[in-house]
């Protein structure tokens, strides 16, 4: 394993984990959301560096479908959102605790 | 002379059930632009024709194992029948949608398109034999049954249920995908049945990614199939959703999951860095989810989360199967019918429960009181459901008991001794929370409310549903041959 | 006619679902169509014995293979053997004639075809469970007769109390049928097959004498037989099954269903025989149940609960017989049993319908005079449960007692004996306070008294008789019989007796017939001194001894009607130590076993609760916990490599 490649999952690592953080510590629905892409993108940088490593697109074909699908996530949840934000008037996760138990 | 690129030859039968039923859920959702308000209804009548037309395209489709796509894609006898518990399941959600959807005012093509494209998902998801395929499909199903978990537009707890199932859906598809980085990083392909051959070569440090990857895509999968730890979502989002949507969340997905997951364990199975103690992970979420769920499910007094939980004690049931085929290639055919048979059973009983939860459901009331006495106002919807909780209790002669017969029996021959035990003590104590249900709808009185109001006509379709399911939890329990001898 | 042993079961089952899907066009006509599916089983049962007695040997049906998984098959095959046959005789003579019964008694009931359907689909799993011929077929047959008698316990739906009885009866049920099924697991586990034949012709071969597997396979086995036969400490959800109508009581809670664990135990006397401590338990668990349950059936008021403790105690009797190695004499007291014990049920029926739904027997009395034939009947059966001389009960219990003390169980004979006075005693009590002395009965329902129509009366005639003569089937050897039907059962009872020859292990007591008609004696002696007692008690001491206290102690007399009786038995010259024993047995049941029982329901209740206290349906709370989970997974996943 060279190093540029250990700098890279490196990096991609602790953007992952700043992205847990952020699920973790975030109240806004929204900022929730780009943490998950962080959570991502991280995985996406691991693709694209172990691609590089073989020599073969496989990896960065599966970036592309990767930033498609998170695309796809983001759509829906931000249409979510506003339908949560219509009825009650914020989107802080801290409020949606009536399903329980 | 330039050599041409060789095209992957494209059989059509082979690839059919998946293009029709994807161009199906897009007419649907055209033509539902298209027709006068009054006239939409027929969405899904319309799916459901979609959904016997699928099963005719498969039985075609499956006739020749073969591998389309480029081999993205595997048409074996497990895949085949996965989607034929899929389709089954999906055919009898469509049939127990009607009343509910009218009477909660979703919009019927959009509820109908999504319905079929998490279909497509989940018969994907089955026969994917590799990594980005499971993904791609993991989200088709997954993004499909997010908005159909909110699409009670006026309900905030559906709302709510969406957005929890979507955040935490989406975190852990992140692990996913990490998880399927490290498996490609260590192995440079996405192909399982390339990462099975290569995994004998992997050295110390690629053995390394290879098990964190799988973790990680273990994780993953927990999560869809609602196994503890990873399982707290799965009450929230199933009493928030719309009930027929909790009874496809509960049943489609988890027979989708169980298959992906076995197509991933056994690429991983043969190889000698996993020895049998490597798989004692399932051991523990096996153990987890059937304590976890039937304990929690004893105080529950909505019947829908009483659900979940149960359903995720039966995952953990399920789990018990997966454990023995990674772990014990002797007893590998074994356990594998024991799954499938499982799964069918599974499915069966829970949407017999749901559908009869529909039939008596009044508006955002699904609490286990509202059934007093039900056995009085409606005999055989009480008669419906009492079957449904004996089968999860694991009476014979349903398919409940068979099924747990099937699973605890492979698990002996396997040696896990402790784990059959354990799960049959486990299924005691679930007794317990599916008689209160029977007990309530036997025994206690109708509360006046009830007795006056008349209740709504169960409708031609779910009572169609009712029947059959009724039918077939009985008849393949007394017949399990003829489900395991479909092919 | 063996052939067409599948009727048998076939039969029923139709009658269930014709009745299950037409019940409300047949209305009262329901009730003929499954007496007519009992009398069809009744031919065929009978034409399977005719065979059977003329030497056609066990013969096995094949109906089509139900599971199949790798080697392991389980087929739906019907057995028909010497013991199978002996059931079927039984289940089918005493079901038709509760059947016959039941339309007499239920009539007029909300429901009517809803309980011949449950009836029949009840008769449909016995026969399964008597016929089947391997362990799958028989846990089938085990679970159906279990779920029918909640759904009859709880036929009085609108009654909690019956609903809580079959609750009570499903969850007792469910820890002995967990027993069961892990006894089967086992079974498969170490022989590879699940067919009685298959298991038990290995059994000598794979199975070391005394070895700890068959040891456990024999104790949970009989952990399935104790909560189905109520014997301790699962005993405690038969007397409250009598809240269901009485003669499902008669059919299910006395006759049939309650004895499939002994019938299952003496199907594999060749397990038990290789396990001699699983064998000695029997023997205690029977004997201490036939004694505490004699023991409480003292003190009952309720004519059904006395009848419901004399069942358990009864049934002890045979695990008793089991557990010493006589399998043949508990078959037999299964056999005398069902006829003695439905008839009293069925007695008891009647006088609770004359009684307008009373059960207590403090406000009875005297109905002898209105009901001659219920009257002659209950005294036939009571003769015979006590084991008054030739009656059958006393061929059945004498050759239990005398095998007990053979086999050198002396405290254990000696437990039986007394509690054969004590069954005496209690039985000769209910007698006498229900239909002799002065009634006790309000104006109200005395003038109401009446004796029943023909289609109750005549299955009681019919039980009455078998009860006074089934007995002859087994006259000893030392009363110049042939104890036909030990010989009888002998290809199958004996079975475990010739494999323990084969090892050199048995060591075969020799008969000594003076001791054994000394015995006999004895515990005839003992069966008239408890008439005798339950007469001066209850019939010279009726009037007179309550007079001659209330003279003596005016503050008796002034004690309600309803409590005199207690501080006249006290008082008496009855033994006192009995009385506080019966009440301590009435307390462990209600305190300690009912204390276990509600003890781990709650703690079961505060787990579950501290489990939904976790779930606060906060986002990331959940967050948090699938954290914790994908990284145990992954650590455990790098910990184990």
């Amino acid at each position: 394993m060279t190093s540029y490649m250990i700098n890279n999952l490196v990096l991609s690592l602790a953007i992952f984990s700043i992205g847990i953080i952020g699920f973790l510590v975030k109240r806004n629905a929204i900022a929730i959301l780009m943490a998950i892409e962080l959570m991502l993108n991280a995985a996406n940088l691991a693709f694209v560096t172990f691609a590089y490593s073989f020599a073969s697109v496989d990896g960065t074909i599966l970036v592309l479908f990767v930033i498609t699908v998170a695309t796809a996530e983001a759509a829906v949840g931000l249409a979510i959102f506003i339908r949560i934000y219509r009825s009650r008037g914020t989107i802080d996760v801290d409020k949606m605790t009536t399903l329980h138990g | 002379m330039m050599s041409q690129p060789t095209v992957p030859q494209l059989f059509w039968v082979e690839v059919a059930p998946f293009v029709v039923l994807c161009i199906w859920a897009l007419a649907i959702i055209l033509a539902d632009l298209f027709l006068p308000a009054e006239r939409r209804r027929v969405a899904l009548p319309l799916g459901f024709l979609g959904v016997v037309l699928i099963a005719y395209l498969s039985i075609q489709a499956f006739e020749i194992p073969g591998n389309p796509f480029g081999g993205m894609l595997t048409l074996d006898t497990f895949a085949f029948f996965c989607i034929v518990v899929i389709l089954v399941g999906g055919g009898l959600t469509i049939l127990i949608s009607p009343r509910y959807v009218q009477r909660e005012h979703i919009p019927h093509g959009e509820y109908t398109a999504l319905l079929l494209f998490a279909m497509l998902g989940m018969i994907l998801l089955a026969v994917s034999n590799e990594l980005i395929t499971l993904l791609l499909s993991l989200e088709i199903l997954s993004l499909s049954l997010y908005i159909l978990t909110g699409i009670e537009r006026h309900n905030p707890r559906s709302s709510e249920a969406a957005l929890k199932y979507f955040l935490l859906g989406a975190f852990s598809t992140a692990f996913l995908i990490m998880g399927i980085a490290f498996l490609y990083g260590a192995t440079g392909s996405t192909f399982l049945v390339t990462i099975a051959e290569r995994l004998p070569a992997a050295g110390q440090q690629s053995a390394l990614w290879v098990f964190v990857g799988f973790g990680l895509i273990l994780a993953g999968f927990c999560f869809k199939l609602a196994l503890a730890p990873l399982h707290m979502w799965a009450p929230d989002v199933y009493e928030g959703a719309p009930t027929p949507i909790t009874a496809f969340i509960a049943t489609g997905s988890k027979v989708a999951g169980f298959a992906a997951l076995w197509h991933v364990v056994m690429s991983l199975a043969d190889w000698q860095a996993m020895t049998q103690n490597t798989f004692y992970v399932l051991w523990i979420i096996a153990v987890f989810s059937m304590v976890i769920g039937n304990f929690a499910a004893i105080v529950q007094k909505n019947i829908k989360r009483l659900l979940a939980y149960s359903s995720i004690a039966h995952s953990g049931y399920i789990l018990i199967t997966i454990l023995v085929i990674a772990s014990v290639p002797a007893v590998r055919t074994n356990a594998t019918q024991a799954l499938l048979y499982y799964l069918m059973a599974y499915m069966l009983m829970n949407l017999l429960a749901f559908g009869v939860a529909i039939a008596c459901g009044r508006k955002g009331d699904s609490n286990i009181e509202h059934y007093a006495g039900l056995a009085r106002t409606s005999p055989l919807l009480a008669a419906a459901m009492a079957l449904a909780m004996l089968s999860l209790t694991g009476v014979p002669p349903t398919v409940g008991f068979v099924g747990k017969f099937y699973i605890f029996s492979a698990a002996i021959q396997a040696g896990y001794l402790e784990l059959a035990i354990i799960g049959l003590l486990a299924s005691v104590v679930s007794a317990v929370y599916y008689l209160r249900v029977i007990v309530v709808m036997y025994m206690h009185e109708p509360s006046r409310e009830a007795a006056e109001t008349a209740r709504e006509p169960v409708g031609a379709a779910n009572s169609l549903a009712l029947l059959v399911s009724s039918v077939m939890i009985i008849l393949l329990g007394i017949f399990p041959f003829w489900f395991l001898g479909l092919k | 006619m063996l052939d067409y042993v599948w009727l048998v079961p076939f039969l029923p089952g139709c009658a269930a679902l014709v009745i299950g899907l037409f019940g409300k066009w047949l209305r009262t006509r329901s009730g003929y169509v499954a007496i007519a599916a009992m009398l069809g089983t009744i031919v065929v049962s009978l034409g399977c014995f005719w065979d059977i007695l003329h030497g056609k040997g066990p013969f096995t049906q094949h109906l089509f293979t139900w599971i199949s998984v790798g080697e392991f098959k389980a087929e739906a095959a019907l057995l028909v053997d010497q013991l199978s046959v002996v059931m079927l005789l039984v289940v089918s003579v005493v079901g038709s004639l509760v059947f016959i019964y039941s339309t007499g008694y239920m009539k007029g009931e909300r429901g009517y075809a809803r309980y011949f359907a449950q009836l029949s689909l009840f008769a449909f799993s016995m026969f399964l469970l008597v016929l089947a011929d391997n362990f799958v077929l028989m846990f089938i047959g085990w679970e159906g007769v279990g779920l029918c008698s909640y759904l009859l316990i709880g036929y009085y739906m609108d009654k909690t109390w019956a609903a809580d009885a079959g609750r009570k009866a499903f969850i007792v049920n469910r820890i002995g049928d967990f027993g069961f099924l892990l006894a089967i697991f086992l079974i498969f586990w170490t022989s590879g097959t699940l067919t009685f034949s298959g298991v038990f012709d290995q059994a000598p071969v794979i199975y070391k004498y005394g070895g700890g597997v068959v040891t456990a396979i024999t104790l949970l086995l009989f952990m399935g037989a104790v909560g189905k036969s109520a014997q301790i400490p699962l005993f405690i959800w038969l007397p409250d099954a009598m809240a269901g109508p009485t003669p499902v009581s008669a059919l299910i809670h006395a006759a049939t269903m309650v004895t499939a664990g002994v019938y299952m135990v003496v199907r594999c006397n060749v397990l038990y025989s290789l396990a001699p401590t699983s064998m000695e338990i029997v023997a205690i668990i029977g004997a201490a149940t036939a004694f505490i349950a004699a023991s409480i059936g003292i003190t009952q008021r309720d004519i059904k609960r006395v009848l419901a403790y004399s069942t358990i105690s009864q049934l002890g009797y045979m695990f008793l017989a089991l557990g010493v190695g006589a399998f043949a004499a508990g078959i037999f007291h299964i056999f005398t049993h069902a006829f003695f014990k439905g008839c009293l049920f069925l007695c008891a029926g009647c006088v609770i319908h004359a009684m307008a739904g009373d059960n207590d027997m403090f406000h009875m009395g005297g109905m002898r005079k209105q009901m001659k034939i219920t009257w002659l009947t209950y005294f036939a059966a009571t003769l015979a449960i006590s084991g008054f001389p030739l009656t059958a009960g006393f061929f059945s219990k004498d050759e239990i007692l005398w095998a007990t003390f053979r086999s050198g169980h002396l405290i254990l004979w000696l437990v039986g004996l007394v509690a054969a006075f004590m069954t005496a005693f209690y039985m000769f009590r209910s007698l006498f306070l229900t239909f002799h002395g002065e009634s006790r009965a309000p104006e109200k329902i005395k003038a109401h008294i009446h004796e029943m129509p023909r289609s109750m009366t005549f299955p009681l005639v019919v039980l009455a008789f078998f009860s006074l003569v089934a007995g002859f089937f087994s006259i000893p050897k030392v009363l110049k019989g042939s104890a036909w039907f030990e010989h009888f059962l002998h290809p199958v009872t004996n079975r475990g007796a010739e494999i323990l020859h084969e090892l050199h292990v048995a060591d075969p007591t020799p008969h000594v017939p003076e001791l054994e008609l000394l015995l006999m004696g004895a515990s005839t002696l003992i069966v008239l001194l408890g008439i005798a007692a339950a007469y001066a008690v209850y019939i010279k001491g009726w009037p007179e001894i309550p007079k001659a206290w209330a003279q003596r102690f005016g503050v008796f007399y002034k004690l309600s009607f309803h409590k005199w009786w207690w501080d006249d038995l006290y008082n008496s010259t009855f033994v006192q130590g009995t009385i506080r024993l019966a009440k301590a047995a009435w307390q462990f049941d209600i305190f300690v076993i009912d204390g276990v029982i509600n003890g781990t329901a709650f703690m079961v209740r505060s787990v579950a609760s501290r489990l939904r206290k976790l779930q606060t349906g906060q986002l990331q709370a959940y967050g948090v916990g699938m954290l914790i989970g994908i990284n145990l997974i992954v650590l455990l996943f790098l910990l184990t490599r």
